[in-house]
């Protein structure tokens, strides 16, 4: 049986001949890339001066040095862009215009290749203004999620609130956008989205209606505060609707919420919403919500009644004074009233436990 | 001559900031990380600190405490500028408690930037 | 009547043979699919959203679950680099598991530790008692539990478990250093994907020798340990390997032990890490994967493919072989409770593909490994099989396995190229060849006994590694350094 032998023998070789092959691609790779280092190095240390001049400019027109600099300036403006805000970044952006940066990137919008694409919404985000909205929403139904996610974070760059309903219908809407990208550009958009947001609180599909809750109290939006309620009150609400439309009215801090919360902590099915609640009230502050946050300290999660202690921690004198009566108890309710005591008596600077 | 220490570990941030400082007539010393800039600050004694938060080996916030604990009053006294990226409301409390004087937010202006180390600085120290 | 017999042991020979150098093809081919999805992933680099992430309300915050025996060596360092990690909401959880050594009295002095009551947050089920909790005082988010030792990490991170605080949590062993973008890096598939998203894994890389300051990896180095230069080959293959673009199935590598960030409610919910599992974090996987879907329920696990953690890895055969005989162990006890998942459509990619690739890889290839050696072997001695014929078949196995290897360092050097020293990537490639030398029939070898152990239902040890602490720069002589 002598072929299967000559086969192998062959076949040893042949790997031990490619393997020589990678061997040399990697030494030819490497030194090439150790070169094309040194001399981006050298380019960039001659190119940055220039750059930080642009930023003293009053002046419209750039300087020749800067139009006829290579494209690694560009690179150098954009690495420096995400860090800056103001007239630092309306002189770079007026400079990439002048450039041909943001023509090029336009036109790149609708490359066949997925990455040139992504670069290109990012580029935009970073530095242009409003007038490539409608191509950077096109790109929310690209077929590559990639894309997807860059134009969605562009969008909210570019601060064009007309952005705000094609983001929330994104959510939804096939092939879909990750929720927290949609949330982190609707956060960029700032208080012009926020009627965007109301609307998607009252009328918009349950993923839009919990990021929507949620965003809004970080906005601290007080006109929010009845929808929210009603989203607490609503049976039909899914839970992390709920989750948000706690988080959101512990944010907005009425006291007109704590009724709704109590009510929420004592009947919520699910742990995680009753320790949203709990939270909630903690953030609130208002007194009539002891008795209730007392109750919840024998809840059967030990998170939620971790969250209790630490509310009544936070709502002044009569919730310590509880606390400081609970805590001689045995069982779960005293430890996790001991617990919270201790946590005052480590930060006694803090007036109000900041929540997590 | 008003001499300014900036210490964060982003190169870019250095670069820029060194540059502004120094078009306005300040002496600017660089350093890429928290020790360092830590024993820079009681080598050089500066005028004035723009210290980053986030940075390997010793943070912008470890940094700030070690100036205000420091024995020698003068350097103890240093106005420290937190140039950082993290500026929520938990983040200012325990910027302000380490004993920072001021906060520039990241994304920053320099324009903004030269304002408020100009208002840190004491009167008639910024030539410009 | 001798001819056949000759032929019969020749057949089967080729046929031991051919079984591993098929596994090595399939293995070329997904490294090189790897390959390709890394650099294609490059060209993102710079559009992946960090910095917006860092700087967002909506990240949510992170529990790092670190248990610790005996770490008196590397614990202050890898608590000062985790505190300082680059991550807007974080706290650190660590639990003094029956240390000996000097472990929390060190940790005590450097961060003020107060005695507290515990803030019980779950009630996941855990055997050895706990002492006492504490809170550092120095404004840093630190927990340090005290607990006495049942001789299991899974016991000990059940009971960081049920003090955290944050809805992540991410399990990271004492002498692992992280990365300062590394929560930023496996947190990103929660924050865009938060409703689908379960689990999340990073990539492990050696730490040993490497230059560190205070925790911060400052220059991967190569040990001059031929043993841990080989575990690096082996390191970066298997990194390779979670490159391809198997959908979920990715969850492969955070089965086998990556670095992992959990939705800490869905951990709780499970109960928790498996008590006798010695692969707490991969069984862990497979056990959320299991529960979910049955109820139907969403269960998206992410591989992060950036290198996220620095691990110390043994650097004798002794020690070694322990761990990867318990890995072995650990691997088949998984297999073996989530048999009905092996094949299984309704598991998806982890049950048609993931599972699969282990049992015929991980299970089976050492044992046909093992046994094509020594049928080789034997056959050569007893004349059934001339040594040329024997030479020539581990002649082919030797090359494949050298081509492997060579072009996952090669991927590593046109890609990432963290090994900066053209004299660490010669002596990568030299391991590389040195593996198929001797490594890989020990590691085989001691991979079969690990099987053997979980069929024979040996009951699990979990012994320390020996810690060497962590290299520390030349003008920082501040920690001590043990040989």
């Amino acid at each position: 049986m002598t072929v299967p032998i000559a086969v192998a023998g062959y076949a040893s070789l042949l790997l031990v001949a490619v393997t020589l092959l990678v061997l040399a691609a990697m030494g030819l790779g490497h030194r090439r890339r150790l070169r094309r280092e040194q001399h981006e190095v050298r380019r960039r240390a001659e190119l940055t001066p220039l750059v930080h001049t642009l930023l003293d400019d009053e002046d419209e027109r750039p300087a020749p040095e800067v139009t006829a600099a290579p494209a690694l300036f560009d690179e150098l403006v954009l690495d420096l862009l995400p860090s800056l805000r103001g007239s630092d970044r309306d002189a770079l952006q007026r400079v990439l215009a002048t450039r041909g940066v943001l023509d090029r990137a336009a036109r790149d919008l609708g490359s066949r290749a997925a990455w040139r694409r992504g670069r290109a919404a990012t580029l935009l985000g970073s530095a242009a203004g409003t007038e490539h909205t409608a191509a950077l929403v096109r790109l929310l139904a690209d077929p590559d999620a990639d894309v997807r996610s860059a134009a969605t974070r562009a969008l909210g760059k570019t601060g064009d609130v007309a952005a705000a309903e094609p983001l929330l219908a994104g959510l939804t809407a096939a092939p879909g956008l990750p929720r927290g990208i949609v949330g982190m550009a609707l956060l960029d958009l700032g208080t012009p989205a926020l009627p965007a947001l109301r609307d998607a609180l009252t009328t918009g599909a349950p993923t839009a209606q919990a990021l929507a809750a949620e965003l809004l109290g970080m906005h601290g939006d007080l006109a929010a505060t009845p929808a929210l309620l009603a989203t607490l009150a609503d049976r039909s609400s899914t839970a992390p609707s709920c989750i948000a439309a706690a988080g959101a009215l512990g944010r907005i801090g009425l006291p007109t919420a704590t009724g709704a919360l109590t009510g929420t902590l004592t009947t919520a099915q699910l742990p995680a919403v009753r320790r949203a609640a709990a939270d909630a009230l903690g953030r609130i502050g208002d007194p009539e919500a002891v008795v209730a946050l007392t109750a919840g300290l024998a809840d059967a999660s030990p998170d939620v009644r971790a969250a209790c202690a630490d509310a009544l921690a936070a709502i002044g004198d009569e919730g310590r004074g509880r606390l400081r009566v609970l805590s001689i108890a045995a069982g779960p309710a005293g430890t996790a009233a001991r617990a919270a005591l201790d946590v005052l008596a480590l930060a006694p600077r803090r007036t109000r436990e900041v929540l997590g | 001559m008003t001499h300014v220490l900036v210490v964060d570990d982003d190169p870019i941030i250095t670069d820029l900031v060194a540059f502004r400082l120094t078009r306005l007539g300040l002496t600017v010393s660089r350093e890429s990380d928290g020790e360092a800039g830590l024993a820079a600050a009681r080598q050089l004694r500066p005028d004035l600190v723009v210290l980053d938060w986030m940075m390997p080996r010793m943070n912008g916030l470890e940094v700030c405490r070690a100036l205000r604990a420091d024995p020698d009053a003068d350097l103890a006294r240093t106005p420290v500028l937190l140039l950082t990226a993290k500026a929520q409301e938990p983040d200012l409390e325990r910027g302000f408690a380490a004993g920072a004087t001021d906060f520039v937010a990241k994304p920053f202006s320099t324009r903004e930037l030269v304002s408020r180390v100009t208002a840190a600085l004491p009167p008639g120290s910024v030539p410009a | 009547m001798r001819e056949t017999a000759e032929d019969v042991v020749l057949a089967v020979n080729w046929a031991l043979l051919g079984y591993v150098l098929v596994l090595d093809l399939i293995m070329l081919l997904l490294v090189l699919a790897g390959g390709r999805r890394v650099s294609a992933s490059r060209r993102w680099q710079g559009a992946e959203g960090h910095r917006e992430l860092f700087a967002s309300p909506l990240t949510p915050g992170v529990s790092v679950l670190v248990p610790a025996h005996d770490e008196e060596a590397g614990v202050l360092d890898m608590l000062s680099a985790t505190l300082g990690l680059r991550y807007p909401l974080l706290e650190v959880v660590l639990v003094d598991d029956g240390s000996t050594d000097r472990t929390f009295e060190l940790v005590a002095a450097r961060y003020g530790l107060r005695e507290v009551t515990p803030r019980w947050t779950a009630d996941v089920a855990v055997e050895g008692e706990v002492l006492s909790v504490h809170q550092a005082t120095t404004g840093d988010p630190l927990t340090v539990v005290r607990k006495v030792s049942v001789g299991r990490r899974s016991d000990a991170l059940n009971v960081a478990l049920n003090v955290a605080r944050h809805p992540l949590v991410c399990m990271v062993d004492a002498d692992s250093l992280l990365e300062p973008d590394a929560l930023l890096q496996v947190a990103r598939p929660f924050v865009e994907d938060p409703d689908n998203v379960v689990a999340s894994g990073g990539v492990i890389r050696t730490v040993n020798s490497a230059l560190t300051d205070r925790g911060t990896v400052v220059e991967p180095r190569l040990s001059r340990n031929w043993l841990v230069r080989i575990q690096a080959v082996e390191y970066l293959r298997s990194f390779l390997l979670g490159r391809t673009s198997w959908a979920d199935a990715n969850a492969l590598l955070v089965i086998s032990g990556a670095f992992g960030l959990f939705r800490r409610d869905l951990v709780v919910e499970v109960g928790g890490l498996d008590a006798l599992s010695l692969a707490e974090d991969a069984e862990l996987v497979v056990t959320l994967q299991e529960h979910l879907r049955r109820a139907g329920r969403p269960h998206r696990v992410v591989f992060v493919p950036e290198p996220v953690c620095w691990t110390e890895v043994p650097e004798t055969w002794q020690v070694l072989g322990r761990q990867r005989k318990r890995w072995s162990h650990g691997l088949g006890q998984l297999l073996w409770k989530h048999k009905r998942m092996i094949g299984n459509p309704r598991y998806g990619a982890i049950g048609l593909l993931a599972l699969p690739f282990f049992l015929v890889f991980e299970c089976l290839g050492p044992v046909v490994e093992v046994v094509g050696l020594g049928s080789v072997v034997l056959s050569a001695v007893l004349g059934l099989l001339s040594p040329g014929t024997a030479l020539v078949m581990l002649g082919l196995s030797l090359a494949l396995g050298t081509l492997l290897s060579t072009a996952t360092i090669a991927i590593e050097e046109f890609s990432y190229h963290r090994y900066g020293r053209a004299r660490d990537v010669l002596a990568l490639l030299a391991a590389g060849v040195l593996e198929n030398i001797g490594f890989r029939q020990f590691h085989s070898w001691v991979r079969l006994r690990g099987l053997v152990a979980a069929i024979t239902r040996q009951k699990p040890v979990w012994t320390a590694m020996p810690r060497t602490g962590f290299t520390t720069a030349p003008e920082e002589p501040a920690v001590p350094v043990p040989a």
